[in-house]
């Protein structure tokens, strides 16, 4: 294969991967139902990506139900209050036919209560940067199939500001 | 890039350049990330991405080979940074197993572009982030739940098997990538086998408390299953064709064979550093089980329904009452506190006191202080601690305090045979290195072998502490690296000119 073929053959492999990538995680904020969730977070880093907040929902920490696994898949049915945030009504096994729900899998059981990730516990952002987290609500997308992502985070019901400190570099 | 000649010194500084190059873009998009827009910062790393592998394909053209591994590299570490930065963007889960998804998808494009590019250095960052991924995973599956290292170092062999496989494959198809795969091959079993002859790690590979998963467990069967699936392709043409490296084969299985010995005999010194103390009141149950410790020790408390230490006071100190206090016949209640009746240390300050003293705690005079008895000998042996009914083997992860002395001998012997391997294997590699006049092959295991003497020495300093031991490993240190320095560069030069 002459060497500009092969460049073509690659930037598009390449491409192909990144797209689909992109597609799968773009799908949710594309198709996706609006919903509301209430959080309680907290303040690590990845030394990977940055900085991010980990948020604790509501929905995190729920009351175990039968024959449950660490590893399960899990549906969360929601839903909203009078003052619009989402909040479980029930938990099933099985994936819902019709109903506003978030898909989650069990990450542990401990006693009477079970532990569920969502995949939208990370909210990242640069250092250096300064956010007001009094009372964050996130604002998640979620697919048909349950799987969620977050379309913006809330803070006192106003898409939160994140205000960066100039750094300066000094020897 | 892994020529004949082996690595040049200018393909060195080239892909030296493309990772800071990679590094800087990093910290530059991290700067910036929040003023770009999430549509202006993918094209961004796209074009990025593909510019380096541009760049590359075009030096490659124009006769400029190494500029062109090396920025076919720099292409490999953006497109990474891509997929980790693009994941950023989603917000997609932090977790361990979410960062295994990221490092298994940057792997993939990265193999990928190495073969369609035919980049060897660029297949050498492949081939270090499947390593990164299989740990990673492994991490993940980790969790929540305590898996054995040996079910890692299992993970590892597979892949061991994987790379020499491929290498057999690429050699049957006079690839261009077989010396690459031969060299790394050498290089991973190397590292492999230095990272076992570490003395500390052998007692933590199989921790007893360690249960499986079946989620590690699958995926330890698909490598293994690979491993197999990649050996067996390699394997069989040669035994078809009664090729000469039916032999080179036999041997790469005789070294498989012993290190699955020699990580399964880890089993055998699991946990054995530690130290043994009486079992504590917490781990009895049962109201029965709780009474029958040795006398004095433990008692039932009712109301929690629980078994408690009677020469621990503290527990009851915040949060309970008075009349639960006074349960404990060693305790007594005093302005608010729930403590102790008789404390060996602070009550007697003599030894006949102490030893008169009678009741419980049990007291005795060591070191000019009255402390409290204990009814285990700290230093004993595993074994010896769990025939004792009253004791409990408790791991630590280090030697602690206790003395040389103490050490398993299974645990040495172990340690001895496997650091006698390790330099087998060095020396194994560097023949192999000769036979297949492979310079680099040489070169690695002299570097393995400087390697290994320079941590024996330091482990060594680190064992036999005091002022006469340290002065005689000085001294002796001394003598290897002026002796050692120049017998191995002599030694080096006199195989690479045999080679040549």
């Amino acid at each position: 294969m002459k060497l500009r073929t092969r460049l073509l053959v690659g930037l598009l492999v390449l491409f192909i991967i990144t797209s689909t990538f992109l597609l799968y995680l773009y799908w949710p904020l594309l198709t996706g139902e609006k919903i509301v969730l209430t959080t309680t977070p907290v303040d690590p880093f990845d030394i990977l990506r940055g900085q991010y907040i980990q948020i604790n929902y509501e929905i995190t920490t729920l009351k175990k139900i039968e024959n449950v696994e660490v590893g399960d898949s899990i549906f969360i049915i929601l839903q909203p209050d009078e003052k619009g945030i989402d909040r479980n009504i029930s938990v099933q096994q099985q994936k819902p036919t019709s109903s506003r729900f978030i898909k989650g899998t069990v990450s542990s059981v401990y006693g009477e209560r079970m532990r569920i990730e969502y995949g939208i516990e990370q909210y990242f952002f640069e250092r250096n940067a300064q956010l007001d987290l009094k009372n964050v609500t996130v604002e998640v997308k979620v697919s048909s199939s349950g799987r969620a992502a977050i379309s913006q985070v809330l803070s006192n019901g106003e898409p939160i500001t994140i205000k960066y400190q100039k750094v300066e570099i000094t020897s | 890039m892994f020529s004949k000649k082996g690595v040049s010194f200018s393909s060195v500084v080239a892909i030296m350049g493309s990772i800071l190059i990679a590094v800087g873009i990093a910290w530059l998009l991290a700067d910036n990330w929040h003023v770009i827009p999430k549509f202006m910062k993918i094209i961004i790393l796209l074009s990025l991405t593909a510019g380096a592998y541009v760049g590359g394909t075009f030096a490659k053209e124009k006769g400029y080979p190494t500029v062109g591994q090396a920025l076919f590299v720099l292409g490999a570490l953006l497109y990474t940074l891509s997929i980790f930065l693009i994941a950023q963007m989603f917000f997609t889960q932090g977790s361990w197993q979410g960062q295994a998804w990221l490092w298994l998808l940057a792997w993939v494009g990265v193999m990928a572009a190495s073969y369609i590019f035919s980049s060897a250095a660029s297949l050498v960052v492949g081939l270090t982030q499947i390593i990164v991924w299989v740990s990673i995973q492994f991490m993940a599956f980790q969790e929540n739940t305590n898996l054995s290292v040996g079910i890692l170092l299992f993970y590892f062999l597979s892949l061991g098997i994987i790379f020499y496989g491929l290498s057999l494959y690429h050699k049957l198809r006079e690839h261009d990538f077989t010396r690459v795969y031969r060299w790394w091959t050498a290089f991973y079993f190397l590292a492999f086998v230095y990272a076992l002859s570490f003395q500390l790690l052998l007692p933590n590979v199989w921790p007893e408390e360690a249960v499986s998963s079946t989620g590690a467990l699958v995926f330890l069967f698909v490598l293994v299953g690979a491993a197999l699936v990649a050996l067996l392709v390699g394997i069989i043409p040669i035994v078809r064709d009664r090729s000469k490296d039916a032999k080179e084969v036999l041997w790469f299985i005789g070294i498989v064979i012993v290190l699955i010995a020699l990580i399964g005999s880890t089993g055998y010194v699991g946990d054995a550093l530690g130290f043994c103390q009486q079992k504590s009141c917490s781990d009895q149950k049962e109201k029965v089980s709780c009474e029958s410790m040795s006398p004095g020790k433990c008692y039932w408390l009712d109301d929690y329904d629980s078994c408690r230490d009677m020469s621990e006071c503290q527990t009851v100190k915040w949060a309970e009452s008075q009349s639960i206090c006074e349960q404990n016949p060693n305790c007594k209640w005093k302005e608010y506190n729930c403590i102790l009746k008789k404390d060996c240390y602070n009550s007697f300050k003599n030894q006949e006191s102490c030893e008169n003293s009678g009741g419980e705690p049990q007291c005795k005079w060591e070191y000019n202080f009255c402390t409290e008895k204990q009814f285990c000998d700290a230093f004993s042996s595993k074994d010896a601690c769990g025939e004792q009914s009253s004791c409990k083997w408790y791991k630590t992860n280090s030697y602690g305090g206790s003395s040389q002395g103490q050490y398993p001998v299974s645990l040495w012997l172990l340690w001895i045979i496997i650091n006698v391997f390790f330099l087998a294997l060095i020396i194994g590699f560097i023949f192999y290195g000769t036979w297949q006049k492979q310079t680099s092959l040489i070169n690695l295991g002299i570097i393995f072998f400087a390697l290994d003497i320079i941590t024996r020495y330091i482990g060594f300093i680190i064992d036999l502490q005091g002022y006469l031991g340290l002065s005689f490993i000085f001294i002796t240190g001394g003598i290897l690296l002026l002796g050692g320095g120049w017998g191995i560069e002599h030694w080096r030069k006199k195989l690479i000119a045999e080679v040549k």
